[in-house]
């Protein structure tokens, strides 16, 4: 939801729009006459005002006192008024009657207030710029991008190590049976404690592979724990469920 | 030989464009070098140029900027709709009212017209960039507020003239300026003490 906000800054109007509201709201024009009539309640509006400061009521009064001033001459045409007194009253004809221009533009702008908009351009962030075009030509490209190849980083050789099989996997089997035919069981560790990383991998795919030839039986009791190796035919035990 | 309106209208449309904004009459004499008059002589063709696009052209009297047209409102209304609906009161009606059919005007005018101190309501509107300050001399001891070409756009008009019933009550209003001087000077010192001289 879009939070709309008013502009009244002032909780109340001033002098001159509360006598234009009185007169306005009795579709009066603005005159001497009518001024004399709506003076008692521009005066009883005045007393309910809420404590003003001081320049305001100032002003309050002293249209109040104008408003009196006109009235009297209504009740007393012989009322003779000063220059000052008459001056008064004029001037405050003429602002009220300036002021009911501006209230009735007012009111236009109001119909008119965002209905047809026309928007500005919202402005667009200036992107930063990362080099001045002016200084760039074909060789100080050609340059940049050298020293970019430069930078990059670079292939390693990838190390060739042609590791020549030291013993062949079916010796292996034939060492792992053997072993076994003596010992029945046989651990993986003890099997490769002299084998080097090569070498303990052929004995694992040769260990494999008596497995899938059912010639041995392979448990481990956990993960990454020791494997023990068990002759099959010599045991002659029952396998249970390995 | 002068520049044709036309390639003068070219050019306007372009720096408006790389600006981006609002450009005062007087800086687009500097960019484009040719009288001023001459630039909103070529401004009017290129709002005839513009006519059936998305886009129009705002005039006032100190500036010029590109603005969405009436023919896009509805489309670009929806997206901008969080611009549109502020509202105003009547207080700020009244004062802008002043501004835009009076013409720039100082506070103590203002505040003489309406009968009641506008600072607060004048200082709002600033913030709401509807209107600005002006001192084009720099010597006048109080400022001028003048509406923004925001503000004129806001109000779905090219420049203020075309606002409703603006030569009537323009008119009307200059009635009242030309009148004696007690209607001119009194009252009115009950706010100069008020004025805007602290901002000078």
């Amino acid at each position: 939801m879009h939070t709309t906000f008013t502009l009244k800054s002032s909780q109340f109007e001033g002098p001159l729009e509360l006598l234009l509201d009185l007169i306005e709201a009795r579709k009066l024009s603005v005159s001497e006459i009518h001024l004399a009539e709506v003076c008692d309640l521009y005066i009883a509006h005045v007393q309910s005002l809420p404590e003003l400061p001081m320049k305001e009521t100032a002003q309050f009064i002293l249209v109040a006192s104008t408003l009196l001033l006109i009235k009297s001459r209504s009740l007393l045409p012989s009322l003779q008024l000063t220059e000052d007194e008459r001056e008064g009253v004029e001037e405050l004809e003429r602002r009220l009657a300036r002021l009911a221009v501006v209230r009735r533009a007012a009111k236009l702008l109001k119909r008119d207030w965002g209905v047809r908009a026309r928007i500005l351009a919202r402005a667009a962030p200036v992107r930063a710029v990362y080099f001045s075009p002016g200084e760039v030509n074909r060789t100080s490209i050609a340059i940049a991008a050298a020293r970019l190849l430069q930078a990059l980083p670079k292939i390693d050789k990838i190390a060739e190590i042609a590791v020549a099989p030291k013993r062949a996997l079916e010796e292996i089997i034939a060492e792992i049976r053997l072993r076994l035919t003596r010992a029945v069981r046989a651990s993986f560790a003890e099997l490769t404690q002299f084998a080097n990383r090569e070498e303990r991998i052929i004995y694992f795919l040769a260990m494999l592979e008596l497995v899938r030839l059912g010639a041995a039986s392979v448990v481990q009791e956990q993960l990454f724990a020791d494997i023990i190796i068990e002759i099959e035919q010599q045991a002659g035990i029952p396998r249970y469920g390995i | 030989m002068s520049e044709t309106l036309e390639t003068l209208a070219n050019k306007i449309q372009a720096f408006l464009f790389l600006e981006g904004g609002v450009l005062s009459w007087k800086k687009l004499t500097q960019l484009i070098d040719a009288p001023e008059e001459n630039l909103r002589l070529a401004a009017n063709v290129l709002a005839q140029r513009l006519q059936e696009s998305g886009l129009t052209i705002l005039t006032s009297d100190r500036d010029v900027t590109l603005a969405t047209s009436p023919q896009v409102e509805k489309a670009v209304r929806d997206t901008y709709m969080h611009l549109l609906q502020r509202d105003v009161g009547e207080a700020a009606l009244e004062v802008l009212s002043i501004i835009l059919y009076r013409g720039p005007s100082t506070r103590s005018e203002i505040d003489y017209i309406r009968g009641i101190n506008t600072s607060s309501t004048i200082r709002t509107l600033i913030a709401r960039g509807l209107i600005e300050r002006q001192n084009p001399d720099g010597q006048v001891r109080e400022y001028r507020y003048a509406p923004t070409l925001e503000l004129v756009g806001y109000l779905g008009v090219s420049n203020p003239e075309e606002l409703p019933e603006y030569a009537i009550i323009r008119r009307e209003l200059a009635v009242f300026e030309d009148s004696k001087k007690p209607f001119q000077s009194h009252g009115r010192s009950n706010y100069e003490q008020l004025g805007d001289t602290e901002q000078t």
